[in-house]
């Protein structure tokens, strides 16, 4: 079976020869390849050699388009600080004041340079793979776009206290989404992956998340042509799974490290995809063989899931980590 | 009820309660964030009224002859870090308790924290960052604080989401300590 089979047999509900997993490994294809971050997350052909490199190394089944969600933000007039082993961060918001809102006019992924290069990078991996391999497409969740373009203090005031200015910062998430989502199935991606920070309550308490985030995510991802994997954003998700489960294309959730799989799969119920957790920022001070051991475990405990797929959850596994940590995970998966 | 009796009897407590419910996840970063504009606009009303408290009398200044330290604390965002509300929430709520603060701003170089605090005459260095990347460079303002004889006199404070996560990092990077919605 390839990865593309793999995966196709756990979304079907048939048997894979193995258990699927992957690791988010954009950024470690700047290291494998050779080349500085900066140079890697702006020539879609060093991104597609690094993710090439990648699955050289351990052969992960599922690849990933760049996560470097500050490119987004940078497509909006944003500064974005960039470095040789870290990806594009933002370093000043776009804009001062949510009454911009007024004079923005949203960049098309066709022909702002930022957003081209994420989309070019898709469909480059995408060319490498031949099919034989998943290309999840990263995107900035709607709900979350304003905080890099206004800064977080600016985006919570907004919702907080001017609800009407608040939905028109939804409206342009909204469409940036749309338009950026159809531009990564074109160009082959087979599915998103949406990291979301606000509908957590440990950003925004759960009623109010009800009244101003939720309607977002629901009118951007229903407009999404294809599914879209939830990702835990940084924070636990257990706890407010119950609360998002329900959003419209939804593929699967990925969950925190200290979120309990077993507890987030009664939550969603059997038929969602299940995906997590080892962190991947931790795997650069961990051992090869603690990341075995866990990796085993979580293979143990998920046994009898058959909508589980081991992952890397939270950021990018770090450029500095020992290879030998990353390969851990693919003999621990195929010795299981 | 008078500005002081406000700040003692309603608002302390209030922020105590916030701090201590933020503490143990029961409130939200939403909620925290609302928290600390109401004690910033105190605050600012405070120094409009020019009440004792914020007169530059002995709270701020804490040489209160007592051999006390002064509470003087310089925050900043560690080098390559831009994640400003954490530590302006940290400003708020210390400057509600009578701390005068020195606030660097983000992308703040080690030296220039240790410089801005031997300036100030401040007694802690509270430094965050939000990711593992920039966290590692809080280890060079130990260095520096190492380096120039300073580690005894000058705390250094850690915080940002990464040391919720890895609260192993605090050690890592050379701070003395972190709390949890500090």
């Amino acid at each position: 079976m390839n990865s593309m089979e793999r995966i196709g047999a756990v979304l079907s509900g048939g048997v894979p020869d193995r258990r699927p997993f992957t690791l988010t490994l954009s950024l470690y294809g700047a290291r494998l390849a050779g080349v500085s971050a900066v140079d890697y997350f702006a020539d879609p052909a060093l991104y597609a050699a690094g993710q090439k490199a990648v699955v050289d190394l351990c052969e992960p089944d599922i690849v990933f388009g760049p996560f470097a969600l500050a490119l987004e933000a940078e497509a909006y007039g944003a500064l974005v600080e960039r470095f040789s082993d870290a990806p594009p961060l933002v370093k000043n918001p776009a804009f001062k004041s949510a009454l911009d809102i007024e004079s923005i006019t949203r960049p098309e992924p066709e022909s702002d340079p930022r957003l081209r290069f994420l989309v070019d990078s898709v469909r480059a991996v995408v060319q490498d793979q031949h099919g034989t391999r998943p290309v999840a497409a990263p995107i900035t969740a709607p709900c979350d776009l304003p905080v890099l373009l206004l800064g977080m203090d600016q985006w919570l005031e907004t919702l907080l206290f001017k609800p009407e200015l608040a939905a028109q910062w939804g409206r342009l998430a909204t469409e940036h989404f749309e338009a950026l989502a159809t531009a990564y199935f074109t160009a082959g991606a087979s599915f998103l992956v949406s990291p979301v920070m606000l509908a957590n309550p440990a950003i925004i308490h759960p009623e109010l998340a009800d009244r101003t985030i939720l309607p977002i995510l629901k009118d951007a991802f229903g407009r999404s042509p294809g599914p879209i994997v939830f990702h835990h954003g940084g924070n636990r998700l257990s706890r407010s799974l119950d609360q998002v489960k329900d959003l419209p294309n939804i593929a699967g959730f990925v969950v925190d490290e200290r979120d309990a799989l077993a507890v987030s799969r009664r939550t969603l119920g059997a038929a969602p995809l299940l995906l997590g957790n080892l962190s991947g920022p931790h795997f650069a001070h961990r051992h090869p063989a603690d990341i075995a051991n866990r990796t085993v475990q979580i293979l143990r405990d998920r046994e009898a899931d058959v909508n589980f797929i081991l992952a890397s959850s939270n950021a990018d596994i770090p450029y500095d980590t020992d290879p030998d940590c990353v390969v851990a995970v693919r003999r621990a998966v195929e010795a299981f | 009820m008078g500005y002081d009796d406000a700040l003692r009897n309603i608002l302390e407590p209030t922020l105590r309660m916030v701090g201590e419910r933020w503490a143990s996840d029961g409130i939200s970063l939403a909620q925290g964030f609302v928290a600390g504009k109401v004690a910033e606009d105190f605050l600012v009303l405070g120094k409009t009224q020019n009440t004792p408290r914020f007169a530059g009398g002995a709270e701020n200044t804490g040489d209160d002859g007592a051999g006390l330290p002064a509470r003087i604390a310089v925050l900043g965002n560690v080098e390559d870090d831009y994640h400003v509300l954490g530590r302006s929430m940290v400003a708020s709520f210390l400057g509600i308790e009578g701390w005068n603060i020195v606030d660097l701003g983000c992308d703040v170089l080690a030296d220039e924290f240790v410089d801005k605090a031997i300036e100030a005459g401040a007694c802690v260095i509270g430094a965050s960052a939000m990711m593992l990347t920039t966290a590692r460079n809080i280890v060079k303002i130990r260095q520096v604080l190492q380096y120039r004889g300073l580690a005894d006199r000058l705390k250094l404070a850690v915080g940002g989401a990464v040391f919720a996560m890895r609260p192993d990092l605090v050690g890592e990077v050379g701070g003395r300590n972190s709390q949890n919605g500090a």
